[in-house]
């Protein structure tokens, strides 16, 4: 093997470990989060410390040494807290945040041959913050322990349960950074020590020592109220690095249970073979244990995203192909071709939604790093902030998981910002001092709705209108009448901004529109719903995958539009208003009552030729309400590989790309975002239109 | 020299940390300590009174040392100990190396 391959194989390892060490890093920090609102969550501290500890132990391979060594003694500060021999602070906390940030700084610096000196500045100066934190405190657990033990009335009904652990340590558990002493000093404070023997029977001369190798035993007589499955989890690090058993003292053999890493398993070939002798088991279950490991490791493979967009990309191609095949079969008036294409067909269908499925994530990741951001955002701005998260499960296309960060981002800032109060604030009008701000995803017919709502203070409309008659984006006469969703939407123009106090989080004016436009850039929309003094919710509404559209397909003249399928609300005839000659190309109708705007696409697009036969109206659901758009036929559900046009067209409005019929003829896609602007500017143009309107419905 | 006085001969002495990182230095140095030691003489005492951390690897260190010495027939005195040593000593159930200087 050549240097070069040897560089090459560590370049891609290392890549593999910064993107391992980057999840450990937001596994670290949501646990961190966990334990500053419940400093006693045992699982939360015991997550951060193993996150920690997997990079240190990963670091050290790729010879990081400034990341080991500042991994380290933030593991240290972990156990200690672990331990209970300090206790958490904001102190502590504020640090262990920082530490998070140094490590990924640190993290960032891997392919430098060693860290800048900033970094290591930093280093030392956090390090050296630490390790005075550890020192503050002398270890209190025992004492504490014992203080306990010796007041029975803290102790359960029912008394105290008593337990035998013996655990046998592995020879690597030291050079592991394992000490059991800390696993010992944390069982102390789970319950009572009534007893510890340490075997040192294979502790040889010191002129045979090993001395990093561990050759002890410990037999430890434990108390307390505490089931089987909370004194294994005490050793759940350790579990690869020693033999552990745990019973309880007084019960008989039968209830000894066996315990290893993949404890169902083993305990049931340990009862159906109860004549499998002890030392036999000992060595078989290291085996099965490694064998369930890795097994785990192989439920996740790693798979360049080129290669899985390169399929992707494939498939779509199969699905048009697959659409021509039917079309050509029906043609040809063979039943058993249309059957076995239609076949084909389903078979694609399902590929398609797999391979799609490949790059689905959920959401959670991309919220969780918010619980970070509220918690320094509402420091900083004085406010008391809850976060609430549901439907973290939700999943979305990788890629759109990425885009979406910055818009929530905003969203989140905004919300935290402009919409939640100061305590004092949410006091005198009556609130709770502390606000609530949810992150809610799930999904809705198609497509992924992400919601950000805060129980503040809400949109305030006349503080909008105003800015915007200023600003001249609404016609001063026309906004009285202005519906509430089509103010709200006002925020997203532009070089809006309402805030009072220009803070540096938000209110620069940059920033909603930024977010609009990147949504709309994903055929996505975003709905606002605000009650003032109860609060706002902005919803984010996108396709699950920007590759493939569920499309909704109509005609104009000899020309195919697809219409996103899930913004279609009804189809109806088209009223007779809209017949009316009209200045430009849209007007409003009335719907059930409600006027509503539409677009004579033949007009805009300004199609020759005149319409022929029964025209239809599709309502779609927009951002801001409905909108009608008026086609010539109707054709239904169509799904399709989405090509972006060519950028000589790009400019033209109306238009978010193409795609290729069955038939291979081209089919647009509007952009229906693009073509709302296009009414509501022609109706702010000419606001009788909108005042006249409401008559229709009388 | 009598074995009274032996006792109190400080052997050696750990530093503040007395742990993994140090346990091959500190093992080597109570080799050195070891061979210099004529058959028959004393070996003297473990000071850990500056110890400001213990682990695991520093507690083998020391019972293999005991092990070495009573195979020579001597026995092990730590004397001082820190609270460091005190506390993970006691935790180990191996408070019995704590010979309180005979």
């Amino acid at each position: 093997m050549t240097s070069q391959d040897e560089l090459e194989i560590l370049a891609a390892a290392r890549a593999v470990f910064q993107s391992e060490a980057t999840e450990l890093l937001a596994q670290f920090e949501a646990a961190l989060l966990v334990i500053e609102r419940q400093p006693d969550d045992a699982e939360a501290m015991n997550c951060a410390f193993r996150a920690a500890h997997t990079m240190k132990g990963s670091g050290g391979l790729f010879g990081c040494d400034a990341l080991v060594a500042f991994t380290h003694e933030v593991e240290s500060l972990l156990d200690d807290l672990r331990a209970g021999a300090i206790a958490l602070s904001d102190d502590i906390m504020g640090v262990l945040l920082q530490s998070r940030d140094q490590l990924e700084v640190l993290l960032s610096e891997l392919d430098l041959p060693q860290a800048s000196p900033q970094a290591a500045a930093t280093n030392e100066s956090l390090g050296a913050r630490l390790r005075a934190l550890r020192d503050r405190a002398p270890s209190v657990a025992l004492a504490s322990a014992r203080a306990d033990a010796a007041a029975p009335a803290s102790a359960p009904a029912g008394g105290p349960r008593e337990w035998r652990i013996q655990l046998k340590m592995g020879a690597d558990a030291l050079r592991n950074g394992l000490d059991p002493l800390s696993f010992v000093r944390y069982l102390a404070t789970l319950g009572t020590l009534t007893g510890v023997t340490t075997d040192t029977s294979r502790v040889p001369e010191l002129v045979e020592l090993d001395a990093e190798a561990c050759v002890l035993s410990f037999d430890i007589r434990f108390s307390g109220d505490r089931d089987h499955a909370e004194i294994v989890q005490v050793f759940d690090f350790l579990v690869d690095d020693c033999e552990l058993v745990v019973e309880e003292v007084g019960t008989s053999v039968a209830a000894t249970e066996v315990v290893e890493a993949a404890a169902v398993e083993v305990v049931e070939i340990a009862q159906a073979a109860p004549a499998v002798a002890a030392a036999d088991m000992r060595s078989g279950d290291g085996d099965r244990r490694q064998a369930a490991r890795r097994g785990d490791d192989q439920r996740f493979i790693r798979v360049r995203a080129d290669k899985l967009d390169a399929l992707i990309d494939l498939i779509g191609e199969l699905v048009i192909a697959s659409s021509g095949a039917q079309m050509v079969a029906q043609q040809e008036h063979s039943a058993r071709f249309v059957e076995s294409t239609a076949r084909i067909h389903d078979l694609v269908q399902s590929a398609r939604d797999g391979a799609l499925g490949l790059r689905m994530v959920p959401i959670g990741e991309s919220f969780a790093r918010f619980h970070r951001v509220v918690r320094d955002v509402s420091k900083q701005l004085g406010k008391d902030v809850d976060l609430q998260i549901t439907g973290a499960e939700t999943e979305m296309d990788k890629s759109m998981v990425e885009s979406i960060a910055d818009p929530l981002m905003h969203l989140v800032r905004n919300s935290l910002d402009h919409g939640i109060e100061t305590p004092a604030e949410r006091i005198a009008a009556g609130k709770a001092p502390t606000g609530r701000l949810a992150l809610h995803a799930y999904h809705e017919s198609g497509a992924i709705a992400i919601e950000v709502s805060d129980d503040g203070k809400g949109l305030d409309r006349e503080r909008i209108l105003a800015k915007a008659v200023s600003r001249g984006l609404v016609a001063p006469d026309a906004a009285a009448a202005l519906p509430d969703e089509a103010v709200w939407q006002l925020i997203f123009e532009a070089g809006f901004s309402t805030a009072d106090q220009v803070t540096n989080l938000s209110g620069r004016g940059v920033g909603m529109d930024v977010v609009r436009s990147n949504v709309q850039a994903m055929r996505g929309q975003i709905r606002i719903a605000s009650m003032a003094g109860r609060g706002a919710t902005m919803q984010l509404r996108l396709p699950l995958t920007l590759a493939i559209i569920d499309g909704f397909l109509t005609s104009i003249g000899g020309v195919h539009y697809v219409l996103p399928l899930d913004i279609v609300a009804e189809c109806i005839e088209m009223p007779a208003e809209c017949d009316e000659p009209i200045a430009g190309a849209s007007g409003t109708f009335d719907l059930r009552g409600d006027v509503v705007p539409f677009i004579d696409l033949r007009r805009l697009f300004r199609l020759a030729g005149k319409a022929s036969g029964r025209r239809s109206l599709v309502v779609v659901r927009t951002g801001a309400g409905q909108l009608g758009l008026l086609v010539d036929r109707l054709h239904g559900e169509y799904q399709t590989v989405i090509k972006p046009l060519n950028a000589i067209f790009q400019q033209l409005p109306g238009i978010a790309g193409s795609t290729i019929l069955g038939s291979g003829e081209v089919a647009l896609i509007l952009d229906v975002a693009a073509l709302e602007g296009q009414a509501l500017a022609d109706q702010s143009r000419r606001p009788t239109a909108l005042q006249s309107a409401p008559a229709l419905g009388a | 020299m009598d074995a009274a006085d032996a006792t109190r001969t400080t052997a050696w002495t750990a530093e503040e940390e007395f742990t993994i990182a140090q346990a091959e230095t500190c093992r080597q140095a109570l080799l050195e300590r070891l061979s210099a030691c004529q058959e028959g003489e004393p070996f003297g005492t473990l000071d850990l009174g500056a110890v400001k951390r213990i682990d695991t690897a520093a507690v083998q260190v020391i019972l293999a040392l005991r092990r070495t010495l009573a195979n020579g027939g001597q026995a092990l005195r730590v004397h001082p100990a820190s609270a460091a040593v005190h506390d993970a000593l006691g935790l180990y159930g191996l408070v019995g190396l704590l010979g309180e200087a005979a």
